[in-house]
């Protein structure tokens, strides 16, 4: 069973702009998913046809085999959005925003108050209840966003920049909490900006540019495809030169820090012997940057070109 | 049911506010002090009206004019209440989380019609245990009383319907508001231009469009099935229009 199944998707605003060019993307149920592009990619008309906040030109959308144009209110069913922008009554007590939404999703007050507390106290804002939401800091927002997506039990939770401009602890118990949902079986759509994020959580990815799918497939597979990988290593004792490594670029950025490009055939092991052999010792070690940006950025360039 | 669960939320959302209970307080000061100088002033006729064979009593002294002056009172603060209804849903952007719900425009409209007329009858409520009060003490005319106070309700809801398309039209509560109240006060003095017209078939349609001329009927005691049939028009008309508005807002994106 697919989640969430989009076929040759197509929008054009008024005025000629075509913001998806034919758009196919598979979700499995169960799923992690990440959805990545440059901004303007699409990526947000493609979340907002799935929840039919934009209408589609052309194409089909399918939310766990309910087709949109023909069962929609049961295809809105199946989601909870979690918006980038905070989008609730700034005046209205926590619990009240939990509660209205269940509402909206068919719940009674008792099963509403039920669920805003079981989802309030799994992110830590039950304290909060009372409290006007203008009152509460930017992570707690968020973290009240995902209660209010989650309080009708989707099976579908659709996050567009749940972490941004949350701190990092806030982020990852937040990570913590969309894994421990998604184990329970809420298929889970991710759209970040922070690829680390995506690489962390997701194990399906699709990269959409220009208004086309241009990459969808496993996480694992698409990183495999990462030809070469740049690291940092930190050295227990300065080194006045680069040290000569046969088949290695070695670059020196200061006394005690070189930068190394390894490709997918080459081995860090044997590295770490011909660094020995010639008295140098790694302490630590770390990737120049993420694997997945690396490889967003060459399919990103590589599709503009 | 969706639209009662709305409705609620409507209501529970205006008590949330301050301006609600600012609105609800000063509404009933004034009405008070209405009615109280309305009392006063039939004390002071009495003896005259004793003398009179069919005098006016108690219901058309006392509870007739504070009816007719909660009208016009109503007509300014109605659009207060009315100016976020939809307005600040799309200010704050929470009109997308009702498009994703699986709810109709529908029903997002009746829903939010209902919550401000839910409040409206409270405002009616406690205005009505003024008049109610007298019944201690003297008669009323209670067959008066129930068409006043009919009247008063469906012209309220006819405003509220009002301010409810307005508020679908604007992002700014503030111009809601400030055009519903010109629309009303133009539907309520437009029977005065009605009479400056020479065409009769023109001055009939002007005075058939008042909303005061309407009310006035049903403040008589007149209970005529064409003044309830203009008033539940009127609403259905802006609701509907309402419900189109959003629609085309929503097929737009």
């Amino acid at each position: 069973m697919q989640a969430l199944k989009i076929r040759n998707l197509v929008k054009t605003y008024k005025g000629g702009v075509e913001a998806l060019r034919g758009v196919d993307l598979d979700v499995p149920a169960g799923d992690f998913f990440a959805l990545l592009g440059p901004n303007g990619a699409g990526k947000s008309t493609t979340i907002g046809i799935a929840t039919s906040l934009v209408n589609k030109t052309g194409g089909t959308v399918e939310v766990f085999g309910h087709d949109i144009d023909k069962e929609l209110e049961a295809a809105k069913s199946c989601i909870g959005l979690v918006p980038q922008e905070f989008n609730f009554n700034q005046f209205e007590p926590v619990i009240e925003i939990v509660m209205n939404q269940a509402g909206y999703y068919g719940l009674d007050r008792s099963t509403a108050y039920q669920r805003a507390e079981k989802y309030l106290k799994q992110l830590s804002l039950w304290e909060k209840r009372a409290v006007m939401a203008r009152e509460l800091s930017g992570g707690m927002k968020r973290r009240l966003m995902i209660a209010r997506a989650l309080v009708h039990e989707p099976k579908l939770l659709i996050l567009d920049e749940p972490t941004a401009g949350v701190d990092i602890e806030i982020r990852r118990s937040m990570w913590e909490f969309l894994r421990k949902i998604n184990q329970q079986g809420t298929t889970i759509i991710l759209t970040t900006h922070y690829l680390e994020e995506a690489e962390n959580l997701c194990r399906h990815i699709a990269i959409i540019n220009n208004g086309k799918t241009i990459e969808s497939t496993e996480m694992k597979s698409l990183l495999r495809q990462l030809k070469v990988e740049t690291f940092l290593f930190y050295l227990q004792e300065a080194v006045t030169q680069v040290p000569e490594i046969a088949g290695y670029v070695l670059r020196q950025l200061d006394e005690t820090t070189l930068e190394v490009d390894v490709t997918s055939e080459q081995k860090l092991s044997s590295l770490f012997s011909a660094l020995g052999e010639q008295g140098i010792e790694v302490k630590s070690m770390k990737n120049k940057s993420n694997r997945l940006e690396e490889l967003f950025v060459s399919m990103v360039e590589g599709g503009q070109q | 049911m969706m639209v009662l669960t709305l409705a609620q939320r409507e209501i529970r959302s205006l008590f949330y506010s301050p301006l609600a209970w600012a609105i609800l307080a000063v509404t009933q000061f004034i009405l008070a002090y209405l009615f109280l100088a309305q009392l006063q002033e039939f004390i002071r006729l009495q003896p005259q009206l004793r003398v009179l064979e069919q005098a006016p009593g108690l219901t058309d002294v006392v509870i007739v004019p504070m009816y007719s002056s909660a009208a016009f009172i109503l007509m300014m603060v109605v659009p207060l209440l009315t100016m976020r209804l939809v307005s600040e849903e799309r200010r704050s952007r929470s009109l997308t989380l009702l498009f994703s719900a699986p709810i109709s425009m529908t029903e997002i409209i009746i829903g939010k019609f209902l919550g401000i007329v839910a409040f409206l009858l409270i405002i009616t409520g406690m205005m009505t245990l003024m008049p109610l009060s007298l019944s201690v003490a003297g008669s009323l005319d209670y067959g008066l009383l129930t068409a006043v106070v009919i009247g008063l309700i469906l012209m309220i809801a006819a405003f509220a319907s009002v301010g409810l398309y307005m508020s679908t039209l604007t992002i700014q509560p503030t111009v809601a508001a400030v055009s519903t109240f010109g629309i009303l006060l133009l539907l309520w003095i437009i029977d005065w231009a009605g009479t400056k017209v020479a065409d009769e078939n023109a001055s009939g349609a002007l005075t058939y469009l008042s909303m005061l001329r309407h009310f006035e009927s049903l403040t008589r005691g007149v209970f005529n099935s064409s003044d309830i049939m203009y008033y539940l028009l009127f609403i259905t008309t802006f609701i509907v229009l309402s419900i189109r508005r959003l629609d085309a807002d929503r097929l737009q994106r």
